[in-house]
């Protein structure tokens, strides 16, 4: 492998030139131990598994999938809060995969996250002033604090005068605002959110949407908007992927995911989503049954084949199942321009599925 | 399953010999102890024993008879070997084999330590159900009121307070008329009940905290409305509640019995009781070193085995634990 | 269809030491049979207490409760303890959200579906375990001889919120209520599970009450919607009625807030400030300060549930035209704002 970052193969919409962010063969395993003294390892959970992909400077990436697929993962493998077992990471071009605390310490003032849970990820015992202002004693800033957590109170929504208000007291939405101060506070180049709107009602969801697409413009930010809502997810980000059991499966523009979908996957994913207005009904929507395999042991060949509608549709001799379906991971492959999916049988344009059988 | 019970056995025994050298250290090899001296000199329980006159002949020959004239390694494997085989020395003070000696006082010990836990599960648990089941009425706050101030009392002061008042006062209680289960039954008991009140107040109130706590906590549990919403009865529900609330009082019980099992020290001196608790206070008050390092060795071994059965039984009631 | 529960006018208020919460404030709906019921609202809406209060499964010492629940004819609001416990699980059965937690760690799934069996029916042990096992099977589980032995954490997800209806399935009940089954499961399951109940509607004739935050998930399964807000109605109507034809202010801000995988990136248009404390509930339409509509009489007067004909009830003192005007306007800006 070069030294360099791998070359993106989905340009952005919004934004052109260098990626800020890449990762490439970005690989995670856990492993299972087992045995009396010595803990030998016999399994592994295959958390993330060769995932490449570029985030481009003032974009928002979507990471779509359903749970067990990496996603979370594989974001705070990108921010180097857990060591990959594999692959590397490149930071405005530079390779920071070997980098040391020392070395990274300076790098975190650029990459911020905001958690899930507006309930969990707040101390308790802290005042608002306290955590939003922690970034700035972290670094060792200079200029005064607490002026500069009110100001960022005000410009995420919250009222300054709270400043010596405790979590508890706010509520989930504001508690989230607290969140995206915190994460702003140093004025970083790129937000990973982690599924930022999921915990909250959803009369509160879209104020906070604006709210991120707000600072966005505002102050340049490049997101990585990771969730599992694919409303919300078509919203915001500008291309997307979509991983499945650790793997991306397909990356495309926002749009052109949705409209014309080329893995398997993504298609049955989209379809399953409740539309919201009624028409047709829930059975003609499925086309997966059963539950997502278990990451301890992935299938072999493309993980997906034996749930795959498109393959038992294609046929073949493994079982009802194409040869190279079963055997051989599909690379992430041109199916369109700017629009990149691992499939041997990517679907056409309007190509409809049938409901596959749990196999 | 399996191989979680034999890691468990592994690191008992892992464990046990830790604590022996850990024992063996500070008693020998501290300055302080019973070794040599740094300087040469003779080791002082050598001199001790060797009574008024401790020629030097007759102090080097005690020392070479008790092994203290070996390097220190030697001296804590013959002893780590010993001890695994069950044979924790011979105490020349007092003239008895040590393990026969703790063998000898294990029974009163037990009597007491399993007696007094039995009191205070009687009283803990169905006080600290009801109390949950009736929160905030007049039996819960006077139960709470009760644990708060059971829970303050130092047992040195309850037992002292409790001889006071039942032998000197009332004379309805004799300190130091102890006999064995086997022997005088009605004796054992009147010898064993206000003991084991005294060593069961405290325990009696923190478990009835502990039990409340854990009901109330299971009570707002999901699967407990799921109970409900099947039109279970209340008595059912009630189980279901109990199984997954007092399964950790399982793990207490069995690490509080453990220390109660190497002997309840202050409780055995206060009431006269002939158990291990006794059995060290007059050993390190006659600087009985073999004894004082038997009993040390002994007690850790019950709260290391009390340790293991403890989680054998949590895993057997708790099939989450098992699969993990 | 035959009209299996009837909610009239039922009020639940919990007195506390900072007030009175008023979950539920004056709440009337019904609900038939084969049909799928949808009450949407979100946190603090009283959509789970009202049928927690219908189960009887609200303490009723730390409730006040008034009104009348009438199923099959009976108000369950009235029935002692021991009735409604017969009632419970056997005529009227409810599932909830999160279904790992609904199920008790200790016993094995099969055993909790065979206990729920036999305290509503006198079979033997084996024939109830047979029923578990076939119940296991209706629900999509496969190989459910095997599944039955097993523990909830050996389940996945899905599989467990299939259980859980497996369960509530036991003895055929008439009303089938289902509180976010779906919310904490992935949107393939999701569907699946939707499917699944139902199906059950039809195959069991059951009623169906379906309660979602999830407005999508009720356009695509409920016959009937009620949009529920701070312990009240504000919309009641068909499906297709309330989706198509919205009538209140806080159904339109819904709508209009929640991103749809079919629609472009436009700006999403949210509600202003956050949901109400119950406790203090403002005077009057408990929405009103956050209706960009508001005007003389919200602040006054507490709108009732109307009927505007066809059965298409809301609670808002605007006009018919005046709405019909308003959300055009917002329909309009809506779509600008798209292009």
């Amino acid at each position: 492998m070069s030294s360099t970052a791998p070359a993106p193969r989905v340009t952005s919409p919004k934004t052109s030139g260098e990626p800020l962010v890449a990762v490439e063969g970005l690989t995670k395993y856990f492993p299972i131990t087992k045995g009396i003294v010595l803990q030998k390892e016999v399994a592994r959970v295959h958390a993330v598994e060769d995932v490449t992909f570029s985030v481009f400077p003032g974009e928002t990436l979507g990471l779509v999938g359903e749970s067990g697929c990496g996603k979370s993962t594989t974001a705070r493998l990108l921010l180097k809060l857990l060591p990959a077992t594999r692959g590397r990471i490149f930071f405005e071009g530079e390779d920071i995969t070997g980098h040391s605390r020392r070395q990274m310490r300076p790098l975190r003032r650029e990459m911020q996250m905001i958690f899930q849970d507006p309930y969990a990820s707040l101390n308790p015992r802290q005042t608002v002033g306290q955590i939003i202002g922690a970034p700035f004693r972290i670094h060792k800033t200079e200029g005064e604090v607490k002026k500069r957590v009110q100001e960022l109170m005000d410009r995420v929504g919250l009222n300054p005068e709270h400043y010596n208000r405790y979590a508890h007291e706010f509520s989930g939405g504001q508690r989230q605002r607290i969140g995206v101060a915190r994460a702003l506070a140093l004025r970083p180049k790129l937000i990973v959110c982690d599924e930022p709107v999921s915990a909250l009602d959803v009369s509160i969801q879209a104020q906070i949407l604006n709210l991120l697409e707000d600072l966005q413009d505002e102050f340049k930010l490049t997101y990585i908007f990771i969730s599992h809502d694919l409303g919300v997810v078509r919203h915001i980000a500008d291309r997307i992927a979509v991983m499945y059991l650790g793997r991306v499966v397909e990356i495309a523009r926002a749009d052109e995911l949705y409209e014309d979908p080329k893995h398997p996957y993504t298609s049955a994913l989209l379809s399953a989503v409740p539309k919201g207005h009624g028409k047709g009904s829930v059975a003609n929507r499925i086309v997966l049954e059963g539950d997502v395999p278990s990451p301890i042991d992935p299938p072999s060949g493309c993980p997906f084949h034996p749930r795959c509608p498109k393959a038992r549709q294609v046929g073949g001799p493994e079982d009802g199942l194409p040869q190279n379906c079963v055997h051989e991971m599909p690379p992430l492959g041109d199916v369109a321009p700017n629009h990149v999916a691992a499939c041997w049988y990517p679907l056409k344009k309007d190509e409809s599925l049938q409901r596959a059988a749990h196999a | 399953m399996f191989q979680y019970m034999v890691r468990r056995l592994l690191w008992a025994f892992v464990m046990i010999v830790l604590v022996i050298a850990v024992v063996f250290a500070i008693f020998f090899v501290l300055p302080g102890g019973a070794g040599r001296r740094e300087d040469g000199r003779a080791s002082p329980v050598a001199v001790l024993m060797a009574g008024r006159n401790p020629r030097p002949d007759l102090v080097a020959d005690i020392e070479h008879r008790l092994g203290l004239d070996r390097p220190i390694h030697i001296q804590f494997g013959l002893y780590l070997g010993r001890a695994l085989k069950g044979d924790l020395g011979y105490s020349y003070q007092s003239q008895y084999d040590v393990r026969d000696a703790v063998f000898r006082r294990l029974p009163a010990t037990m009597s007491l330590a399993f007696g007094a836990s039995i009191v205070w599960l009687m009283i803990g648990i169905p006080l600290g159900v009801i109390s949950a089941l009736r929160r905030r009425s007049l039996l819960d706050r006077g139960s709470m009121l009760l644990a708060l101030i059971g829970v303050s009392m130092p047992t040195f002061w309850l037992g002292l307070m409790a001889v006071f008042f039942f032998d000197s006062r009332l004379g309805v209680y004799n300190v130091g008329d102890y006999a064995p289960l086997t022997e005088n039954p009605v004796q054992w008991f009147k010898a064993l009940w206000l003991p084991w009140i005294v060593l069961a107040v405290v325990s009696a109130a923190f478990y009835t905290r502990m039990v409340r706590g854990n009901v109330l906590e299971v009570q707002g549990e999901d699967y407990i409305r799921t109970a409900r919403a099947k039109g279970l009865k209340e008595r059912s529900v009630i189980r279901h509640a109990l199984r997954s609330a007092l399964t950790p009082v399982v793990t207490m019980y069995g690490l509080d019995v453990g220390i109660l099992l190497g002997g309840a020290i202050i409780t055995e001196r206060i009431f006269a009781i002939p158990g291990i608790g006794l059995l060290a206070v007059e050993a390190i008050t006659s600087s009985d070193l073999p004894t004082i390092l038997g009993v040390t060795v002994f007690a850790a071994f019950f709260v290391i085995a009390m340790n293991l059965l403890v989680d054998l039984v949590y895993a057997a009631l708790d099939p989450r634990v098992r699969y993990s | 269809m035959e009209t299996l529960l009837e909610v009239k006018d039922l009020h639940v208020h919990f007195p506390t030491p900072d007030g009175v919460v008023k979950a539920v404030d004056g709440l009337s709906f019904s609900v038939r049979r084969r049909e799928t019921f949808g009450i949407v609202g979100e946190s603090g809406s009283g959509k789970s207490v009202t049928n927690l209060t219908a189960l009887g499964l609200i303490d009723r010492k730390a409730a006040r409760v008034s009104g009348e629940v009438l199923f099959k004819g009976r108000d369950l609001l009235s029935l002692s303890k021991e009735e409604l416990r017969r009632v419970r699980g056997k005529e009227l059965a409810m599932i909830f959200q999160d279904p790992f937690a609904c199920l008790h760690p200790f016993y094995r799934v099969g055993d909790q579906i065979v206990e729920a069996i036999l305290c509503h029916d006198n079979v033997s042990k084996r024939q109830a375990e047979q029923r578990a096992i076939d119940l296991l099977g209706a629900v999509g589980i496969p190989r459910p001889q095997d599944r039955f032995r097993d523990y909830p954490h050996q389940y996945s997800g899905g599989m467990r919120q299939r259980a859980m209806i497996a369960m509530a399935l036991s003895h055929n009940p008439d009303l089938l209520i289902a509180d976010e089954p779906t919310t904490a499961l992935d949107v393939t399951v999701q569907a699946q599970i939707l499917e699944l109940i139902d199906r059950i509607k039809n195959e069991f004739n059951v009623g169906v009450i379906l309660i979602t935050h999830d407005l999508g998930v009720v356009a695509d399964v409920a016959q009937s919607v009620m949009v529920m807000y701070a312990g009240r109605a504000v919309e009641l109507g068909t499906r297709d009625e309330v989706f198509e034809n919205p009538q209140h202010p806080y159904t339109w801000g819904l709508l209009e807030s929640i991103p749809h995988i079919d629609q472009k990136g436009s700006r999403l248009i949210p509600i202003e400030g956050s949901p109400p404390s119950l406790i203090h509930v403002p005077p009057g339409c408990s929405f009103h300060p956050r209706c960009p509509h508001r005007f003389e009489p919200c602040d006054k007067e507490v709108p009732a549930l109307v009927d505007r004909g066809s059965g298409h009830l809301d609670a808002c003192h605007l006009s018919v035209e005046d709405k019909e005007r308003i959300w055009n306007e917002r329909e309009a800006r809506r779509t600008k704002a798209v292009s």
